[in-house]
């Protein structure tokens, strides 16, 4: 070996390695890549409305029968979650980082990534209840049966949710996290949504109390207020509507009820919690009305939209006053 | 002027559509440019991969403009470069000094340089940093292959039987791959510490 090899490898030896991707990112970045190269080169055509990423992981069928392809800890096959809802494309990330379409997926994994592509959604059921839901791009690791990874997007969290909505356990609530670059997003007792783009991290609480343990400043919020974390400053706490634009998504993530036998009263109490709205009565026979009142059937639509189709056959008449749906006897 | 002839036909690959070509464009060139955007973005790692997403989506748009006058990774640093100057102008933030090196010094007097006692001057300690990052910075700008099997075998400690198993050659194959990939990381690593002894003596006299 000569002496230019020799100081060469020993130039080489006291190097580290070079700072490479997450395998969530460069899966994520190689389908954004591909769908916009496949509309340049027209071997696919997207539709306009479709975000680059979403569109190319079409062409990728999964198979679930290979099971074994997803990243699932080889020691423990744990599970975390349960899908009661999806629409729009749902990837997961498999091997060699590539984002396989997983439309039909069920059950969700500790060690499993998950990423919605464009106008796409999901509700969960987490094992150790509460109801989970991802707005549309969004990517999430399911860490351990307590905690996912926010990698970026929107997230929804409602520890306890309405009855109505089957396989959730509301009587023995475990603890949930939420991690992020930010830090570790925790509630206490809640309905809270946190957000997390490439500079700042924001939760917003519906119901309860959310404390962030940050990766430089500690903060909380109460029921109505966002707190916001960018870059190293201080966060902020803001007052925000618990219902509105903002909100919206998570109503078109809400998952089936069954409203078969239960009461107009209760059917109610879901609508309010999943707008994030207050239910008033005109009076007290009315709310004794609502009680009595049986429904039959399922509710497969949004909450907004269940709402107007159940209660026109239901003789109520209701309306939106700011944070408030108040319900009546039609007249 | 030089025409880089394999970045031409990647790209006229690509061009026709070809899946495999999309495959080497993306495995050769992501994880480069996010270490290229990282060092400009503070070592923000969601940022840097943005930016390189975003270089990429961009490059793909602008294929039929890339005319292999320079290789495609020096046409893609050149957008990504933008790409993060418009990338901390949205995010309100003051673009940083980089520091750039070109020009030639002996590896042997980069060695020499690394293996200072402790005490050393500030501008002792900046050198041996930035010869450390340089080592990083050269293997990028070297072929992927090449660049790989130097970090593989000198940084990782892999044998040659493992890095042929990795790309599925034989074992001279991969004797010989390294032999030149020494040869080009000598030839590019003196190009840069050089321009760095340069710098360092400019700021000297300053």
């Amino acid at each position: 070996m000569s002496n230019v090899d020799e100081s060469l490898e020993q130039l080489l030896s006291k190097a580290s390695p070079r700072p490479v991707p997450d395998d969530v990112a460069t899966a994520v970045a190689r389908e954004a890549v591909r769908a916009e190269w496949q509309a340049v080169t027209g071997k696919h055509r997207t539709k306009k409305n479709m975000v680059g990423f979403a569109v190319a992981a079409t062409i990728l069928v999964a198979v679930f029968s290979l099971f074994n392809q997803f990243r699932v800890p080889d020691t423990a096959m744990v599970q975390v979650a349960s899908i009661q809802k999806s629409f729009g494309p749902i990837f997961i990330v498999g091997e060699q980082s590539v984002l396989t379409r997983a439309d039909n997926l069920e059950v969700i994994h500790a060690g499993q990534t998950i990423v919605t592509g464009e106008e796409s959604g999901i509700a969960f059921a987490w094992a150790e209840g509460g109801s989970l839901r991802f707005d549309a791009n969004t990517t999430v690791e399911f860490r351990d049966d307590d905690s996912v990874y926010l990698h970026s997007g929107r997230v929804y969290f409602d520890s306890t949710p309405s009855e109505l909505i089957s396989g959730i356990d509301v009587a023995d609530i475990g603890s949930f996290k939420i991690e992020t670059k930010y830090g570790v997003v925790s509630h206490v007792g809640t309905q809270f949504m946190t957000q997390l783009e490439s500079d700042e991290l924001r939760v917003s609480v519906r119901e309860g109390r959310v404390a962030v343990v940050g990766t430089y400043y500690p903060g909380t919020a109460l029921r109505g207020q966002q707190l916001k974390f960018s870059g190293r400053q201080r966060p902020v706490v803001l007052d925000i509507l618990e219902y509105g634009d903002a909100w919206d998504w998570i109503g078109r993530t809400s998952p089936t009820i069954d409203v078969d036998g239960r009461s107009a009263h209760e059917f109610l109490d879901w609508i309010g919690r999943e707008l994030g709205r207050n239910i008033e009565y005109s009076d007290e026979t009315m709310e004794q009305l609502a009680r009595k009142a049986i429904l039959k059937g399922r509710v497969v639509d949004e909450p907004a939209i269940a709402l107007r189709q159940r209660m026109a056959t239901a003789a109520f008449e209701w309306r939106y006053e700011e944070g408030t749906i108040y319900v009546s006897i039609s007249e | 002027m030089a025409v880089y002839l394999d970045d031409k036909k990647l790209i006229k690959q690509l061009l026709a559509g070809d899946e495999p070509a999309f495959e080497r464009f993306f495995e050769e060139n992501f994880a480069r440019l996010y270490r290229f955007a990282l060092v400009r973005l503070s070592d923000d790692p969601d940022a840097a991969r943005e930016v390189a997403q975003i270089t990429l989506t961009r490059a793909v748009r602008k294929l039929r403009t890339y005319r292999a006058e320079s290789a495609l990774f020096t046409w893609l640093c050149a957008i990504c470069r933008n790409e993060t100057s418009d990338w901390l102008a949205k995010q309100g933030r003051y673009r940083e000094h980089i520091v750039l090196v070109e020009d030639y010094p002996e590896v042997q007097a980069a060695v020499d340089s690394l293996q200072l006692p402790e005490q050393m001057s500030p501008e002792h300690h900046y050198r041996r940093v930035e010869l450390l990052r340089l080592i990083q910075v050269t293997l990028d700008k070297l072929p992927p292959r090449y660049g790989d099997v130097l970090e593989w075998k000198y940084i990782e400690g892999h044998s040659i039987k493992e890095i042929s198993g990795k790309l599925d050659i034989g074992d001279e194959a991969t004797q010989s791959l390294l032999a030149r990939a020494k040869r080009a990381f000598s030839d590019v690593y003196s190009t840069l510490s050089n321009g760095l002894d340069q710098q360092l003596n400019e700021l000297a006299k300053s």
